[in-house]
């Protein structure tokens, strides 16, 4: 099934083309979503928040005032319209980083309720990765060994506090993002989505879900009941 | 006014029938049709005021617009409009591959059937009405034989209603600096289809019988455009009795300033050419190629306004039916489904229209997304197209 990504950066949905939007939906969501869900196909689309934005020309006078919060649920309506009638999408899978804001996993739901009124098969699936999208690569740390070719017992952090990391944290060795940049390095690799990738398609999504229980677990569980047919089923 | 057009053969129109009302915007990819049916409409009304042989030239000849050069096809335009309880209908249809051309008109029990040879222009044809019920045969100069022959006496009363609703058309491509050119008074003078005459235009305008007609005219002006406060035409040549337009501004309260078209701004041209429409001399019906060219984004609404006024009678001397194109996402945001046409193109079938009011679902996207936003972001494929199952 072809579905619409929507992330943030392209770490978590994939780089930008000159052909898009949509880009194709590459990153660090889509590899672990096909893990989640294998018949997410692998030609399915990508696109930021502010991709979607960009398509919407009903508001632009209100547009610079609207709250972020309004603004999600703008965006998911828009991908709710242009995601089956455009692209031919059957669902949306949307990720946001937290960043401290605990009104995010709120304003989805709000964004997801509001999005069925646009079309009610439209598939969502949401999800507040916590603090940032980099824990979901430091979450599992074979995969993220393996990924690096270097030695589990090599990397630096505890695994209990990937969901405390946050690139704004006055502690370096809580900045997610240079904490995986450092560990590349180290590798003499670049952190890339490429690398990102190849993480997440090593990850055990059990193991992650289990050291990043507030942000990936309920996201795995969402992507299983909105695309997992037999999960779904058993949801009915 | 035309309710009903149904084009068979001419160029992409291979077999299309549009439902039009007062205020239409045309939308659709490039090379879908969209000026194609305005071309249809305006050579209908060509074919009714000047010699076939004269209108069917040059470009215009019927083997180079006929649908994929299929000379044995042949090209037909139907028509249908309001006239009393009963309406009308007119079709008019020529053949490449041959000299003849048929009309054929029905107004209530009036019907009229005639046939064209081409070139020496004899006709033959059949009125049955109360007015005449027999056949003849006339030398129409190649002219159309209802517009000939019921012109003359006893022309029914039915004639002029019907020469209003469809006859009479311009086909307009308004350039800025065609709008701004000096132009030399003349009788008679009517805005060309690139905007040229706006002057004259305007001059006969304003020395009309009627004063208030510049007052009127000036203040929608300035309505769509706070700071201009009226129209100047300075004479630049006495010899060659020719003018060219100005402005003059409201200067915050400062006495106002005249300016040169030159200096004013795409948009306050543009609108003074849409209010000379409104208030000349000019065709029942307005075929206008994209209005939006050169405005500002926040002027798409005061035009959209203008021109849908213009069409119910609300500015200009009477009310025009307004047939426009656009490219733009933005002006389409001030129309309302009802008014949009969706033109497509498919390479075996030709061009395909649908109201955007048909498009499924749209009275609950509508309470979402502002017509033009859902074309933005849909196209005309996604408008039309159902979400997958």
């Amino acid at each position: 099934m072809k579905v619409l990504f929507v992330g943030e950066g392209e770490h978590d949905i994939g780089p930008p083309v000159q052909t898009g939007p949509p880009r194709p939906s590459r990153g660090v969501v889509s590899a672990l979503c096909r893990l989640i869900c294998p018949a997410i196909h692998a030609d399915s689309i990508a696109m930021s928040w502010r991709d979607l934005s960009s398509y919407d020309l009903s508001n632009m006078r209100l547009r610079k005032r609207d709250l972020l919060g309004a603004m999600y649920v703008r965006q998911m309506k828009v991908a709710a319209l242009i995601g089956p009638r455009k692209f031919q999408c059957v669902g949306a899978i949307c990720v946001v980083d937290r960043d401290g804001d605990d009104e995010k996993m709120t304003t989805l739901q709000e964004g997801r309720l509001a999005a069925e009124a646009i079309d009610s098969t439209f598939r969502f699936a949401t999800g507040v990765a916590i603090e940032s999208i980099e824990a979901w690569s430091l979450g599992d740390p074979d995969a993220l060994a393996k990924a690096l070719g270097i030695s589990t017992s090599d990397l630096d952090y505890r695994v209990s506090d990937v969901e405390k990391m946050k690139q704004s944290s006055g502690k370096e060795e809580f900045r997610s993002k240079t904490r995986l940049q450092k560990l590349a390095e180290s590798a003499n690799l670049t952190d890339c989505v490429e690398l990102r990738e190849k993480i997440a398609q090593e990850t055990e999504i059990s193991r992650l879900a289990a050291n990043c229980p507030k942000g990936f677990a309920p996201f795995m569980s969402a992507v299983q009941d909105a695309f997992c047919p037999s999960r779904a089923d058993k949801t009915n | 006014m035309i309710r009903t057009i149904h084009m068979q053969n001419f160029k992409c129109l291979h077999d299309v029938k549009v439902d039009l009302g007062m205020f239409n915007v045309l939308i659709g990819p490039n090379d879908s049709g969209k000026t194609s049916l305005l071309d249809a409409i305006y050579l209908l009304g060509e074919t009714t005021r000047r010699p076939w042989s004269e209108v069917f030239s040059g470009d215009y000849q019927p083997q180079k617009f006929v649908w994929e050069g299929d000379v044995t096809a042949e090209i037909k335009w139907d028509v249908e409009g309001p006239l009393d309880d009963t309406g009308f209908s007119y079709s008019f249809s020529i053949m490449p591959g041959s000299s003849f051309c048929k009309e054929r008109l029905s107004c209530g029990t009036n019907r009229m059937v005639a046939r064209q040879s081409l070139p020496d222009g004899t006709t033959q044809y059949d009125i049955v009405s109360s007015y005449a019920g027999d056949s003849r045969t006339q030398n129409t100069r190649g002219q159309s034989a209802f517009f000939t022959v019921l012109r003359n006496s006893p022309r029914p009363p039915f004639f002029d209603a019907v020469q209003r609703s469809f006859a009479s058309s311009q086909k307009f491509d308004l350039s800025p600096q065609s709008l701004r050119r000096a132009t030399k008074l003349e009788a008679n003078c009517t805005l060309s289809p690139s905007g040229d005459n706006l002057v004259a235009v305007l001059d006969q305008i304003f020395t009309g019988p009627n004063g208030n007609i510049r007052i009127e005219l000036e203040n929608a002006l300035q309505e769509a455009i706070p700071t201009v406060r009226g129209i100047y035409l300075p004479i630049v040549d006495q010899n060659q009795q020719l003018k060219k337009l100005d402005f003059t501004l409201a200067m915050n309260g400062a006495q106002p300033q005249t300016i040169p078209s030159a200096l004013a701004s795409d948009g306050a041209v543009i609108v003074t050419a849409f209010l000379a429409l409104a208030y000349g001399d000019t065709p029942e019906i307005l075929l206008i190629e994209e209005p939006d060219k050169g405005l500002h984004p926040t002027l798409m609404n005061k035009v959209v306004e203008l021109l849908r006024k213009m069409s119910t009678g609300e500015v200009g001397n009477r009310a025009r039916q307004i047939i426009l194109t656009t490219h733009s996402p933005i002006l389409l945001n001030y129309v309302e489904p009802h008014e949009v046409r969706i033109f497509r193109r498919y390479p075996k079938t030709g061009t395909n229209v649908t109201p955007m009011d048909q498009v499924p679902g749209i009275e609950r996207l509508r309470k979402e997304f502002a017509t033009g936003a859902l074309w933005n972001m849909l196209g005309e494929e996604g408008l039309l197209e159902e979400a997958p199952a």
